[in-house]
């Protein structure tokens, strides 16, 4: 999948409030690509822009988004919905409002598979077993028969993941999969989307705010701020040798379990306000680098080593970083 | 020894009756949030409660606030217990203790603005006059401008908004500051400025904190003693680095071992081992160990014999049969 210069728009009351501002990147076969941001930055409606999902007054106002070669933002309904679920396949960082409360959960797997995969009922349902015996969920036909409620936050996250897995989409896109999980339970479910990746040889691009898990899992993470992505490399690239400002200062604000440290590195000031963003490039009153061309220039992402991007003045050799 | 000891707890349960019918109400067994649970809290001192949900640690905060009663067990703050306060004894209790939430969206009046929220203690404590320098004074401790007296919360953000609170929980000049998750809904940006005002807040006015989290790495940069808590009991206690650095309960380290640490050569050397299965809930906990039905050494005495907490350092506590063992074999 490639993303090209996507761009998602809210037409609030209040202005406009451009979400995501020109997005590029590229999901490859088999890999797992992390998208990093903190709240506001655009990670969660980029998402929703790839499968069409974004909600009012949102609008997808620019951009490409490249699946097997095609454009899906130019699909109409009907194409889109052959992809949706079945070609990409969404879980999200809650699954107690993903899934419906009052049917069972074997009824909801079992017409998720007889749509995607036109089975019969009894395929189906023989299918759903081992769809949640492959994601771990002990006593399958038993669970079959339970209703959400019933579930633990963990359990409901494998069942998103089990009917997720339904279709063998190409793409799983995991929004925030842990984020209200307990720990001990969080590493079960990561580790779980781990071994499925290989089992049934997807791309998975996987959004969170925790470096942590980015650390552990991506092969290749994007950062964003406020609509843009700032940096773009292989997961090891950006944790030794982070370039943008931003990048470099969220990694040395985690508290990290590791490490004692007497104060926390922080980052000044607050994320902007999306309808009034800063003018320049958006992260200049936070960053202690700034100059005064920060706050006229838009940055651009070049390339500083092979397959790494950065968006800032500081390394782009069109402009001349003057050391004032 | 109560002396340097702010709070005590001395075997302390709460059990929160199942009631079940609607007319005939009968109660049909019992949560027990926390059960049996013992700890002090030196003067000057953070104490990090650490646990997964149901681990009881919030209701361990509404105990020491006084907001619920304990079942069994005695809380002493400053040598008094609790349960015996009334009246203005009580009230002087409550003015010596502030408390930060987690929510800093739900814990604020958004009808108010910011020099009412934080004024409110001064004038339920009846304190007389106009509290608005006594506001600024507050507001400026924790990095705010004083003509954020006068805005409502909606116009604050999130880390902003838990400043205020923190003001609000200071307005009374408390010995000891119950947090419950106060950086548990921030940016990681924020989050890290938020952890080292509460550093310098407490050097700045010998604060005491109760700082209570899921999150081990914020209470390692936080506190001095850790309570690591699971469905009600006390798996492990003492120094935080000594827990942190020689666990010695399976649970602390399951714990250590599944948060994934941001250094890819780090993490990706020392792979997580996930903990099987699901946290048991705490109306029926599992017999002996609570821990067993998890814990991949348990024996059969862990099936049967509930450990007790046993002193195994100046200020180290663990609550398992097999540490020894276990110690010995690595």
């Amino acid at each position: 999948m490639v993303v090209d210069g996507l761009r998602t728009y809210f037409f609030t009351g209040r202005g406009v409030v451009k979400a995501v501002d020109g997005v590029s990147f590229s999901v490859g076969h088999g890999e797992i690509f992390g998208l990093v941001g903190e709240s506001g930055s655009g990670k969660s409606v980029t998402a929703l822009s790839i499968m069409r999902l974004v909600p009012d007054p949102g609008r997808i106002v620019g951009g490409r988004v490249l699946f097997d070669g095609k454009d899906i933002l130019m699909m109409n309904e009907r194409e889109i919905s052959k992809i949706r679920g079945r070609k990409i396949s969404m879980i999200f960082q809650d699954p107690m409002t993903s899934l419906n409360p009052v049917l069972k959960v074997g009824d909801q797997l079992v017409e998720t598979i007889m749509l995607h995969k036109g089975m019969s009922f009894t395929e189906a349902r023989k299918k759903a077993v081992e769809l949640l015996t492959d994601v771990g969920i002990s006593d399958a036909k038993v669970r079959l028969e339970q209703y959400p409620f019933h579930l633990s936050g963990g359990m409901k996250q494998r069942v998103m993941i089990a009917m997720a897995l339904a279709a063998t989409p190409r793409l799983l896109i995991a929004d925030e999969p842990t984020t209200n999980l307990d720990v001990t339970i969080q590493a079960q479910i990561l580790d779980l989307i781990r071994r499925v990746r290989y089992v049934y040889g997807m791309s998975v691009m996987l959004i969170t705010h925790n470096l942590g898990i980015v650390a552990w899992l991506c092969d290749r993470v994007a950062v964003m701020y406020a609509g843009r992505i700032v940096e773009y490399a292989d997961t090891i690239t950006l944790f030794n040798n982070p370039l943008h400002p931003y990048t470099q200062l969220l990694i040395k604000a985690i508290p990290r379990i590791d490490v004692r440290k007497e104060r926390l590195d922080s980052i000044e000031g607050d994320v902007p306000n999306m309808i009034n963003l800063p003018t320049g490039c958006r992260f200049h009153p936070r960053c202690p680098y700034a100059k005064q061309m920060c706050k006229m220039m838009i940055p651009q992402l070049v390339e500083v080593e092979r397959g790494h991007y950065v968006e800032c003045l500081i390394y782009d050799s069109s402009v001349e970083w003057v050391k004032t | 020894m109560s002396g340097d000891n702010l709070l005590i707890f001395q075997n302390v349960k709460k059990y929160f009756p199942i009631v079940k019918g609607v007319i005939l109400r009968k109660t049909k067994g019992y949560v027990k949030a926390v059960d049996g649970v013992s700890f002090s809290i030196k003067r000057g001192e953070t104490l990090g409660l650490v646990g997964e949900s149901g681990s009881g640690k919030s209701t361990i905060g509404k105990l020491v606030l006084r907001l619920i009663e304990p079942t069994s067990g005695q809380i002493l703050f400053n040598g008094q217990d609790l349960s015996q306060l009334k009246d203005e004894k009580l009230k002087s209790f409550r003015r010596r203790v502030g408390v930060v939430f987690q929510d800093p969206f739900s814990s604020l009046d958004p009808r108010k603005n910011i020099m009412n929220i934080v004024a409110e203690p001064l004038r339920v404590h009846g304190f007389e006059g106009d509290h608005k320098e006594r506001v600024i004074e507050l507001l400026k401790k924790v990095g705010l401008r004083p003509e954020d007296a006068y805005k409502y919360p909606h116009q604050f953000s999130g880390g902003q908004r838990q400043r205020i609170a923190i003001a609000r929980a200071l307005a009374l000049s408390p010995d000891l500051v119950v947090a419950d998750e106060p950086v548990s809904s921030l940016d990681v940006s924020v989050q890290a400025k938020i952890i080292n005002l509460l550093q310098d807040l407490k050097h700045e006015l010998g604060l005491t904190y109760l700082f209570i989290s899921h999150d081990l790495s914020v209470v390692r940069h936080l506190s001095e003693v850790i309570c690591v808590l699971y469905l009600g009991k006390i798996m492990e206690l003492g120094y935080v680095e000594e827990v942190l650095n020689h666990p010695l309960h399976p649970y602390t380290q399951a714990l250590l071992t599944s948060i994934p640490i941001p250094d890819p050569q780090i993490i990706r050397n020392r792979p997580l081992k996930p903990l099987s299965g699901e946290i048991p809930s705490p109306i029926n906990p599992p017999q002996g160990c609570r821990f067993h039905s998890r814990c991949p050494y348990a024996k059969e005495i862990c099936r049967v014999t509930e450990p007790l907490l046993e002193k195994i350092d100046r200020n180290h506590y663990v609550a398992c049969h097999l540490w020894r063992e276990l110690e010995t074999s690595r």
